[in-house]
């Protein structure tokens, strides 16, 4: 008979074959906060485009855990020495903070809306700034309230006394997180297992292969580096892992370009961000500022919507969903467009006048290029830390993408390309 | 159009920023003074700054100013640091004509500019990465609506960053405090 506090659970994935969970942790994916993540596509309308790409946030979830303790396992193993001496870490605190970054990792996306990012534009704005909430202020809330007793709630498991509030502090970035601080480039930073575990997942359900790079190189060379202009360590990697980093910058920009600002998958994204603002009470999700709020916020969830389409509710905008009938490119920028093509961007504009249905812009984008930079350490005995585009000239030249896309009704489509010709 | 001007009253902040500081202006200083234009002088940018080990920090500061390295307002060269290289900014010939773009946004914050490179500008990277995160951590503080001593700040922002001395950390949130840039020190 398996001790309670040694029962694990293995899931099968996609990518990884298998992903581990404790007993505690699966008590904290039942929580019906973690299950509402079964009803949230990873990618919205994608699969009218890519018709596999039906895959979800919940899958996605187990997966960064699984890749952050990976990549956890890796840097203590490499970097134990500058861990102990520049950051004052013994065992029990790196044991401890690695079951904080497994459940940072599993919980960063409860606070999704319907639909992933497509409808993050119908966040309500902070009182007092005036900017929109984020679907990570709505996680880490979440976590507060809907997460305290099941994280308390370690059972024989060594939780070493972690509570949402430390899960939902790390997530935000609070400075109550400490140490763990340096931890959090494993959940939100250049090279996390966030996006390392979505360019490999989102590559897989599309049915591309744009987003596959050599994971496993670097989960082998992943460290911790000193910083070349600030104090402290920060995480890199080995001299034998840029070729794989470089690799995962490539696959970013491949996922970009080819899925993520897909023309069409981005006219579905701008018809259900219109579709849903005519759902919503007030045009907006409840905010993440109390329980009634939260509770009715995490009432939305992608059934949810398909139901009110299949009735008829989301005007014009939903109509375009239900029937397919999506706006339509007219033309578009290059991926980094010139002071010159701005200028012939107005100039479109201008002619396009009021057949110009949308402008949706790769700035506002949340799958953006990147410009990750990530620190190389050499392997010569001066251990010189690079950026990576001192090792690669690709990713020295990738730009940053601000292509620009203009669109109109589908009926009126050919109209609109003539004035852009003639203009 | 409305998203293209905010594009560019963002590249001309960064090309002034870059225009007006001193030599071995870095992507750190950049960064720490955008945050310090937000946060000190309430500059309407639309960065969503967070706490790393490194300070605050927005992915997407580094993604315009590789645009504006794109369009010819900056160019980057890569230097040694003690213990590694980085980048240093620089003005490139298109600089004006990105300017030009969001004149009127540059000039009503113009002030504030020349206030940040005057304050921060000359300081090194490390210096700003304390001095940013301790007014960080301040700020966390007064949103709560309660208040710390010096001490409790800079005990705050070492176990966020134990590789610094108490003392230096300390020392730095005294004179941001007699500077009146801390709201939640009593």
């Amino acid at each position: 008979m398996i001790p309670e506090s040694q029962r694990t659970y293995e899931i099968r994935c996609p990518v990884y074959g298998f992903i581990q969970l404790t007993d505690w942790e699966w008590q904290i994916i039942s929580q019906p906060a973690f299950q509402r993540l079964r009803r949230i596509r990873q990618l919205a309308w994608t699969d009218y485009v890519y018709p596999g790409a039906m895959h979800t946030r919940f899958e996605h979830s187990l997966g960064v855990m699984h890749m952050a303790t990976m990549l956890y396992d890796g840097i203590v193993q490499r970097s134990l020495d500058t861990l102990r001496d520049e950051l004052g870490y013994n065992k029990d605190g790196l044991n401890r903070d690695k079951v904080l970054v497994r459940l940072a990792a599993l919980l960063h996306d409860v606070g999704h809306a319907p639909f992933s990012h497509a409808t993050e534009d119908l966040f309500p704005k902070v009182e007092n700034t005036g900017e929109r909430f984020k679907h990570e202020h709505y996680s880490a809330e979440i976590v507060r309230r809907n997460f305290a007793d099941a994280i308390k709630n370690g059972g024989a498991f060594t939780n070493y006394g972690l509570t949402a509030e430390d899960v939902a502090n790390f997530l935000e970035g609070k400075p109550e997180a400490g140490k763990a601080m340096f931890w959090r480039e494993l959940v939100d930073g250049q090279m996390d297992a966030d996006r390392m575990d979505y360019l490999l997942r989102d590559s897989i359900h599309s049915g591309v292969s744009y987003g596959r790079y050599d994971w496993p190189r670097l989960v082998h060379t992943v460290v911790a580096v000193p910083s070349g202009e600030e104090s402290g360590p920060r995480l890199g990697v080995a001299e034998g892992g840029w070729h794989a980093a470089e690799g995962l910058i490539l696959a970013r920009y491949f996922m970009f370009t080819q899925v993520y600002f897909h023309k069409t998958r981005v006219a579905f994204d701008h018809h259900l961000q219109k579709a849903l603002g005519e759902m919503l009470p007030q045009g907006h999700f409840p905010a993440p500022r109390n329980r009634r709020e939260l509770d009715d916020y995490l009432k939305w969830d992608d059934w949810r919507v398909l139901g009110l389409l299949a009735n008829g509710k989301g005007g014009e905008h939903g109509q375009r969903l239900a029937n397919r009938n999506h706006f339509r490119e007219i033309t578009h920028t290059p991926e980094t467009p010139t002071a010159d093509d701005l200028a012939r961007l107005d100039e479109w504009r201008g002619a396009l006048g009021d057949l110009l249905a949308a402008e949706i812009p790769a700035e506002k984008s949340w799958y953006k290029v990147g410009q990750a930079d990530i620190p190389v350490i050499s392997d010569t005995p001066k251990f010189e830390v690079k950026p990576l585009s001192k090792y690669s000239s690709v990713v020295k030249n990738i730009q940053a993408a601000r292509q620009v896309r203009l669109y109109a009704l589908p009926e009126r489509c050919e109209e609109a390309r003539s004035r852009i010709e003639k203009s | 159009m409305a998203n293209n001007d905010t594009q560019f009253q963002r590249l001309a902040v960064i090309t002034e920023l870059v225009k007006q500081a001193p030599d071995r202006f870095g992507r750190t200083a950049l960064m720490k003074c955008l945050f310090f234009l937000k946060t000190l002088r309430n500059v309407p940018l639309p960065y969503t700054f967070t706490l790393y080990t490194y300070g605050p920090f927005d992915a997407d500061v580094l993604d315009d100013l590789r645009y504006a390295e794109s369009l010819g307002a900056i160019e980057s060269t890569l230097v040694a640091y003690h213990g590694g290289y980085g980048y240093v900014l620089s003005i490139g010939a298109q600089a004006e004509a990105i300017e030009g773009r969001a004149s009127e946004f540059l000039s009503q914050h113009q002030e504030s500019i020349d206030w940040v490179i005057g304050e921060f500008g000359d300081r090194s990277a490390s210096d700003l990465e304390m001095a940013s995160t301790l007014v960080y951590v301040d700020r966390t503080v007064a949103e709560k609506g309660t208040s710390v001593s010096t001490k409790e700040l800079a005990k705050t922002v070492n176990d966020v960053k134990p590789h610094l001395a108490a003392i230096t950390i300390e020392r730095e949130a005294q004179d941001l405090k007699e500077k009146g840039f801390l709201k939640a020190v009593a």
